[in-house]
């Protein structure tokens, strides 16, 4: 009794298209929020104007920022019911801590103090807004935590155990979920993409003004905060990144072999695939520039260890598949003829691998039944789109890098002095805008799509997981969120121009640009 | 296992406490997000409405993620099969929601009279339709949910239709559901204004509160001689986690047999009456803040009326009544339990601090919203 294939790939589009939007708003308000801070402590240690006029105006883009954050996250937390009930049911024991958890520690603290962040100015004292403010970044950094720990247990479950007669996965410890690794490194990859994300969009709009000749000292502050903090963002992020790799490398053995295009088990260290062209049916590089030794270095940190290749995994996960067959006889016994000590022994010998048998439901509904072609065909769905995964990696990296040199190329133009007559660059820079949120996207796309044919890695099969809707549900939804979200889409950038183009003659204080110079209200 | 069912009574508890937090302070917004149009006439009177929740509404709508958010991680079964069973009537709940953060944050952007009426109606339909359609899921759940689940899997399969889901019962509950909030909102409304406005929101306190307590006597003489009430026959026996094999009983006027076994609990109806009454009479004598009390004692009364006629069920199956859905059979692990009761019980008096906190700052002086405060102080508000 599966869910139809093409409402699952329906199911499918629908999130990852819900997911990726939400990710348009989610880094610039967990990076804006820390660079409005910043911000804001210099107007609190130097009392000067300005600096609270830079927080009220990027807190205005912020705020038009964040209310298409919080109406997409909603949307993700409906679909995990709506479209994924057998999912949520299946893990909801473990996977739904965190998530509420996160309103109950995080969204709530940001939440509560964004009110008073944008009405409190004249209500509040200096350091008590600055706690405002505080909270505000604290809380949205405090929520990405919480929903990263939540994707580190689909990325590599930790901390719990099936059980046969709710036939679903329960805690057996909370702590091991919370802490696990990829979670950690994850959260902190993503708050520092979210910091760059915020540094890139105020470096781009304040060389907008600088370009136009309008509010220049404005202007110059928030291009030389942006700078400072970008600079230092984009090179933890990258650390992170690599941190990151690691955890990778040992716990997700596939995505990393895919993000790597590594079709064989190399002896170590392992060399690099600088460029490559894989192809799935052929399980070989079609062509590839190899640099010797450096993926062995960058992703075990060692000489001598091996990075398992594709092929290698295919095989392990075959063997894996057949023991998850006899896992999934003996449940289908327990269920339809009781349990008794002998089964539930046996079971727990093989219910470790019991989602991999679950792989073959796809091609046989009684899974024991199936051939060795379907075995086969089943142990090499284990293995992600190799070339899809392989190349958003390297846009990602690219992105990285080319963020990175532009962050120090301003950052040590302002030490010197010397950037302020470089008009190309703030041209370049306000074009590089959307460059952070595509690498972001980038980023979560080899994440997610990597994990795959999974839902929970080892433990749940996409294909399973969804709920049970007919493909007209399905379609009639997506297709109302398409025009839902590309409706609100339009406004919104509408009004990010509108204001980003006025800039801080927004805030009617009568002192700036347009209410000076031209004086056009 | 006694240890186990006292959890889930805890658990049962919290997210009965999120829903009330949410039905209190969300509650407010939506009924003042439905009221904006009617009680302001001008833009001016439209926006003493809007600044009155302006500040405080995203972290009062956080109660409803956390609801969401608890029923994941509580009743995950549920929560799977509320969703996918309500599938479009949840949707519909998910979009309307999405014109509240954008009305609240875009209307006041541009001075235009179409732009700011257009967002004017997206704010009343973003408050109304989720009220009503949680009213109507909420008479379903009284009536049964056309439901089964497949005995090896225990995949869950909707046998209903989302047409289905208006029926008489179901239709006067959303109903119900709406007037109160917009009781509650008009309450909100006159504590924190002044002038017309203020004078609006007190007739439609009056009305909205008569309303109230009319149909809220309805559904309860309904419940009693016109609906088959569900009885579970065999309180968490020995399969506590099974869902398929409850023994459940239909019976006209089941659902208030538990106020015969625990006298008590009639507190919780008695409470949604009481209040209700108070509120208009409090106000109508200008005790404002008492008369929002009250108002807040109707809607818990009216929260745990529901939760404890239908205790222990939660979500009962009309096409298959021994798969329905219990505190006992649909409750999360002991480990998870204790992790979220656990941080529901730290968290909770936190939260109630700064939010404390926060309306003091904005409201500690005994401010109110008028039509001269938003015109002078335009540009620093909603």
């Amino acid at each position: 009794m599966l869910p139809d294939p093409s409402s699952v790939m329906l199911a499918r589009i629908q999130f990852g298209a819900a997911a990726s939007f939400h990710f348009l708003f989610v880094p610039l308000t967990l990076g804006l929020a820390w660079v409005m801070l910043t911000m804001e402590i210099a107007h609190v240690r130097t009392g000067r104007e300005i600096y609270k006029d830079m927080v009220r105006f990027w807190g205005k883009l912020f705020g038009i920022n964040f209310a298409m954050g919080v109406l997409t996250g909603l949307t993700l937390e409906f679909q995990f019911g709506t479209n994924w009930a057998y999912y949520s049911q299946y893990v909801g024991d473990i996977f739904g801590t965190p998530l509420a958890i996160e309103g109950l520690v995080a969204f709530m603290l940001e939440s509560t103090f964004l009110g008073l962040f944008f009405f409190g100015w004249n209500k509040l004292s200096k350091y008590q807004h600055l706690f405002a403010t505080f909270c505000l970044a604290f809380g949205s950094s405090l929520s990405a935590l919480f929903i990263l720990i939540a994707n580190g247990y689909m990325q590599h479950p930790v901390g719990s155990a099936f059980n046969f007669e709710t036939m679903r996965m329960e805690t057996i410890s909370l702590l091991p979920i919370f802490f696990s690794r990829i979670g950690q490194i994850g959260f902190a990859h993503t708050i520092l993409a979210g910091l760059v994300t915020g540094c890139v969009f105020v470096l781009g709009i304040s060389s907008y003004y600088i370009v136009k000749k309008q509010d220049l000292d404005f202007a110059k502050r928030s291009f030389a905060i942006a700078a400072g903090v970008g600079i230092v963002a984009s090179f933890i992020v990258m650390v992170m990144g690599d941190q990151n790799g690691l955890i990778v490398n040992e716990d997700q053995h596939a995505k990393l072999a895919a993000m790597e295009a590594e079709w064989e088990t190399q002896t170590p260290p392992a060399s690099f695939n600088l460029i490559a062209f894989p192809s799935q049916s052929e399980e070989r590089n079609l062509f590839a520039i190899k640099i010797p030794a450096v993926l062995g270095l960058l992703v075990t940190h060692s000489t001598d260890t091996a990075i398992p290749g594709i092929k290698e995994i295919i095989k392990t996960n075959e063997a894996r598949i057949r023991r998850g067959m006899t896992a999934y006889k003996l449940l289908v016994d327990m269920r339809e003829n009781g349990a008794t000590p002998r089964t539930v022994a046996a079971f727990n010998e093989y219910k470790d691998d019991l989602g991999y048998g679950l792989l073959l439901k796809r091609y046989t509904d009684n899974v024991v039944d199936a051939t060795q072609a379907q075995i086969i065909k089943a142990s090499k769905d284990t293995i992600p789109n190799v070339a899809v995964i392989y190349w958003s990696f390297r846009v990602m990296v690219g992105f990285a890098l080319i963020m990175f040199f532009m962050f120090i190329y301003a950052f040590l133009g302002v030490i010197k002095k010397t950037i302020w007559e470089k008009t190309w660059f703030f041209r370049l820079a306000v074009y590089s805008i959307p460059i952070p949120f595509i690498t972001c996207i980038f980023g979560w796309f080899v994440t997610e799509h990597g994990r795959q044919p999974w839902t929970i890695s080892g433990v749940l099969p996409t294909t399973l997981s969804s709920s049970s809707l007919s493909v007209s549900d399905l379609a009639l939804s997506l297709f109302v969120f398409v025009a839902f979200y590309t409706a609100l889409f339009i406004t919104e950038l509408y009004l990010m121009f509108k204001y980003a183009r006025r800039g801080p003659s927004s805030l009617h204080l009568g002192k700036y640009h347009f209410e000076t110079s031209r004086g056009n209200e | 296992m006694e240890a186990y069912s006292t959890l889930q009574m805890l658990g049962w508890l919290t997210v009965g406490i999120a829903m009330f937090l949410f039905a209190v302070t969300g509650g407010f917004d939506f009924g003042a997000g439905m009221l904006a149009p009617f009680i302001g006439k001008t833009d001016e009177e439209r926006r003493v409405v809007i600044n009155t929740v302006g500040p405080t509404w995203d972290g009062n709508q956080v109660w409803l993620i956390t609801v969401g958010g608890l029923l994941f991680a509580i009743w995950p079964r549920v929560y799977a099969a509320a969703f996918s069973g309500f599938y479009f009537a949840m949707l519909l709940v998910l979009w309307a929601l999405f014109l509240r953060p954008v009305s609240f944050e875009y209307r006041h952007q541009i001075n235009s009279e179409k732009w700011r009426t257009f967002w004017d109606w997206a704010l009343f339909t973003g408050s109304l339709v989720p009220s009503l359609v949680i009213g109507v899921a909420v008479g379903n759940l009284l009536l049964g949910v056309p439901f089964h689940y497949d005995e090896i899997s225990l995949r869950f399969f909707y046998d209903g239709s989302f047409f289905g889901l208006f029926r008489p019962l179901p239709i006067v509950t959303g109903l119900f559901c709406v007037a109160m909030m917009v009781m509650h909102g008009s309450a909100y409304l006159q504590l924190r204004t002044e002038g017309i406005v203020l004078q609006r929101a007190k007739a439609t306190l009056l009305y909205s509160s008569l309303i109230v307590i009319a149909l809220f006597l309805v559904i309860g003489f309904w419940l009693e001689f016109g609906v088959k009430g569900y009885l579970l026959i065999n309180p968490h026996g020995k399969m506590l986690l099974h869902p398929l094999v409850n023994h459940v009983e239909l019976r006209t006027g089941g659902w208030l047999i538990n106020y015969q076994k625990h006298y008590w609990i009639i507190a919780a109806p008695i409470a949604a009456i009481v209040g209700a009454v108070l509120t208009s009479l409090l106000s109508r004598y200008n005790l404002r803040f008492l008369a929002f009390c009250s108002s807040i004692i109707s809607v818990l009364g009216i929260i745990f009326t529901w939760g404890l006629s239908m205790f222990p069920f939660i979500m009962p199956s009309s096409s298959a009544p021994s798969q329905s859905l219990t505190a006992w059979n649909a409750t999360s692990s002991t480990q998870s339990l204790n992790g979220i009761l656990l941080c529901a019980a730290v968290m909770l008096p936190i939260i109630f601090i700064y939010t404390g906190f926060v309306y003091r700052k904005l409201w500690g002086r005994g401010e109110r919203m008028s039509v001269g405060r938003v015109t002078r102080e335009s540009h620093n508000l909603y």
